[in-house]
């Protein structure tokens, strides 16, 4: 108890107690210097009825169903091709990593110019071979893909992590696959991925939970712009709280990504027992 | 068990005397003694109060906690006046606290939430009334009554902005039009003259076609003209949100129905054609129709600053920054006439208010008079050319005449009919962050300007309407 205590009032002090307040608050007026001023379920009435809402949802909803599995499976790509004994392996592990280490602020900045329409590498790369590139973030259609492959390029902590789930595997279990003569893709199949089912589902959750919360990239590049391709619930949140000084309203948000969030993880859970493998204890 | 509690309680002791340990060795700042540890000002000011009369005993020391939002070169100036301000007051600790300009509105929001606003605060005037009407700053009506005041000595716009119910809740210290900046190397090399004092919109648009250059150096009169590769822009920027009606008025065309602007008329039939004038410009490549992103110019900011416009609205603010950087060639002119015969523009202020929270609003009102004094005023605002001041009695001291820009008189030509930004009620900021970006799109031509305007006025219906 007392080695958990640090934890348990980090938990309840930074975690529990703000989600609390914004359940509070999102019952609430609240302009800063005065006091909150009960409204009951209005802010939650008004939610229905905001087409705001539904557009930051449905870009929520698709910057986390595209990125999250297309990360999972590229790192998964990647960590499968780096899982090997070949010589100048670690620098390439290294190299896939790095990204990783690079604030979002500072790789939003270098994305921006990357896609900018007239002076920017990528389209001058298609200039370069005929083809006439988009407005990229100025532009409604692409601005939403150009955050899905900044959030692509910084996989390198996933594929970390699968990395070390496929060392775990033991290798006696490819032997005994081959045996039965089982070929690289089989074991692959029937070996491989049962073994890192159980890093597939933490990754899923996990990148679920973090895709679900995309604020710095929207701020930074867009703004949630053009025409609120980019709006996204946590930016919305922050738009209604802190800019326009709807305090309540947008702890009422919150509260609605709050619930969520948990809905989609008790889903991923409940699904979890007919996928997921755990070494010893078979599925659960 | 209990050997686990005792091994615990150790390791906890051991961290606490590590902690102490450390807390120790890191020592007081004070006792540094390489004088690189102390900040400029902290060292200026130690070398003033030196020289000045130390705080007697029964002089409390006061802290006042100084809250600005500046551009580098206004904080250069502002700061060596703060250090007269502290040389004066040797009682007063006065802590300055910085706020990039772009979060300072979700900056303060946070303050006044959590109650830990500065005791006195820089407030921009469009922003002030939000805050005022929520009661995050304190009433001035006991301060500003003092006939040695002199309140009667600002201009009653710049006063407009911080007053609710009869009193005043803040002190505005600088107002700033908008003025055509003109890059004269860029005329020159055009061999085009620039404008006279009564040019018209018809001439701005002669004068951005002539002044505009793609890549291949054709302007955009030249049949040739390749408006997907412009490197010099005519001019810098177009109507890009709600706070463009100085872009309307000289049309005839007013956006706003009612005085405080809280009943949007964009979709009348005077501000689309005003509109259109503007869209026009954006569309044919001599504007950018989104000026601060940098898709297009591919330099982020406004682009008559960043030396790739011709010609640029800006507020009077930008003559400071390029005096103190000297790099730009410039002049300034009026805004240009319209066909309605009337010319317009927006007047920026900036002002300093007391926090409602504050427990020193004797000592914030003493500070705040000694930042509104005619002296500092002069020397810190408009010698440097940061701004005009607002006290009318000072406000020509701006005008100087070694300094750039050759026309200064423009600059107070202007303020005789320059008028505040408005809407600046509640919901202000919900209607700006909801429509600028149809404004975006109206200007490129992706959104007809009739269904635009539409959209802006009844967003305005539904904000307004509420926070009414």
């Amino acid at each position: 108890m007392l080695f958990s205590l640090p934890w348990i009032l980090g938990f309840v002090l930074l975690h529990a107690g703000p989600m609390l307040m914004a359940f509070a608050l999102s019952f609430t007026d609240w302009v800063f210097a005065s006091t909150p001023e009960w409204r009951g379920g209005a802010h939650y009435r008004t939610l229905i009825s905001d087409e705001l809402f539904w557009t930051a949802l449905r870009n929520s909803a698709y910057y986390a169903g595209v990125t999250v599995p297309l990360g999972v499976l590229i790192a998964l790509g990647l960590a499968l091709l780096l899982n090997r004994d070949w010589p100048g392996m670690g620098m390439f592990r290294t190299i896939f990593f790095m990204p990783a280490l690079v604030s979002g602020v500072s790789i939003a900045m270098v994305w921006g110019w990357l896609f900018n329409p007239r002076f920017g590498a990528v389209n001058s790369a298609l200039d370069k071979i005929g083809l006439d590139g988009p407005g990229w973030l100025g532009d409604p259609r692409w601005a939403m893909p150009v955050l899905i492959s900044l959030g692509l390029w910084s996989i390198g902590g996933t594929m970390l992590i699968y990395l070390a789930g496929l060392q775990s595997i033991p290798q006696e279990l490819y032997d005994a696959a081959k045996l039965d003569g089982a070929g690289r893709w089989a074991a692959t199949r029937h070996v491989t991925l049962p073994m890192i089912s159980s890093v597939t589902f933490f990754l899923l959750v996990v990148g679920m939970i973090s895709a679900l919360q995309l604020f710095t990239p929207a701020y930074v590049l867009t703004d949630g712009g053009p025409e609120n391709a980019t709006l996204t619930l946590p930016l919305y949140i922050y738009q209604n709280a802190f800019a326009f000084q709807k305090f309540g309203y947008g702890a009422t948000i919150t509260v609605v990504l709050i619930m969520l969030t948990m809905a989609i993880t008790l889903a991923q859970l409940a699904l979890a027992r007919r996928w997921v493998f755990y070494a010893g204890l078979g599925a659960r | 068990m209990g050997n686990s509690l005792l091994r615990a309680g150790r390791v906890l002791a051991a961290l606490m005397i590590f902690a102490v340990l450390i807390a120790a060795c890191g020592g007081d700042s004070s006792d540094d003694e390489e004088p690189t540890a102390t900040s400029e000002p902290e060292a200026a000011a130690a070398t003033a109060t030196e020289s000045e009369p130390e705080p007697t005993e029964a002089e409390e020391t006061i802290t006042l906690r100084l809250g600005v939002s500046m551009t580098p070169a206004e904080l250069e100036t502002f700061e060596a006046g703060l250090e007269d301000i502290r040389s004066r007051h040797p009682n007063w600790d006065i802590q300055l606290e910085q706020t990039p300009q772009d979060g300072v509105v979700e900056k303060t929001n946070t303050q006044i939430a959590s109650g830990d606003l500065p005791d006195v605060v820089h407030v921009q005037g469009l922003f002030a009334q939000p805050w005022i009407r929520q009661g995050a700053f304190a009433s001035l009506a006991d301060y500003t009554s003092d006939p040695e005041f002199n309140v009667d000595d600002f201009y009653d716009a710049a006063l407009g902005q911080f007053q609710w119910e009869d009193a005043l809740y803040g002190v505005p210290n600088i107002v700033a039009p908008d003025l055509l900046f003109l890059n004269l190397d860029m005329f020159e090399a055009a061999g085009v003259e620039p404008p006279a004092a009564d040019w018209t919109m018809d001439d701005l648009e002669t004068l951005a076609y002539e002044l505009t250059l793609d890549s291949d150096g054709r302007n955009a009169n030249d049949p040739d003209f390749d408006p997907d590769s412009v490197v010099q822009w005519g001019l810098s920027v177009t109507p890009n949100n709600i706070w463009t009606r100085h872009y309307l008025l000289p049309f005839g065309a007013d956006p706003c129905a009612n005085d405080d602007c809280t009943d949007l008329q964009f979709s009348s039939p005077e501000v689309q054609e005003a509109l259109t004038f503007w869209a026009d410009l954006a569309q044919a490549g001599v504007a950018p129709y989104d000026p601060y992103t940098g898709n297009q110019t591919g330099v982020p900011g406004e682009g008559f600053q960043a030396g790739i416009a011709a010609m640029g609205i800006n507020g009077f603010f930008l003559v400071g920054v390029l005096n103190a950087t000297g790099e730009l060639n410039y002049d300034v002119a009026e805004f240009p006439t319209g066909p309605a015969g009337v010319k317009a523009s927006p007047l920026s202020t900036n002002g300093w208010a007391i926090a409602e929270t504050s427990e020193q609003k004797d000592a914030a009102w003493e500070l705040i008079e000694e930042l509104t004094s005619e002296e500092f005023l002069t020397q810190h605002w408009a010698e440097p050319g940061h701004g005009v001041p607002a006290r009318e009695s000072v406000a020509p001291e701006v005008l100087q005449e070694e300094a750039a820009p050759a026309n200064q008189q423009a600059i107070l030509d202007t303020l005789e009919y320059a008028e505040v930004f408005v809407p600046s009620a509640a919901g202000a900021f919900e209607v700006f962050g909801r429509t600028s970006d149809i404004f975006v799109a109206m200007m490129r031509g992706d959104t007809p300007i009739a269904d635009g305007t539409e959209e802006i006025d009844s967003i305005g219906d539904e904000v307004f309407g509420a926070s009414q």
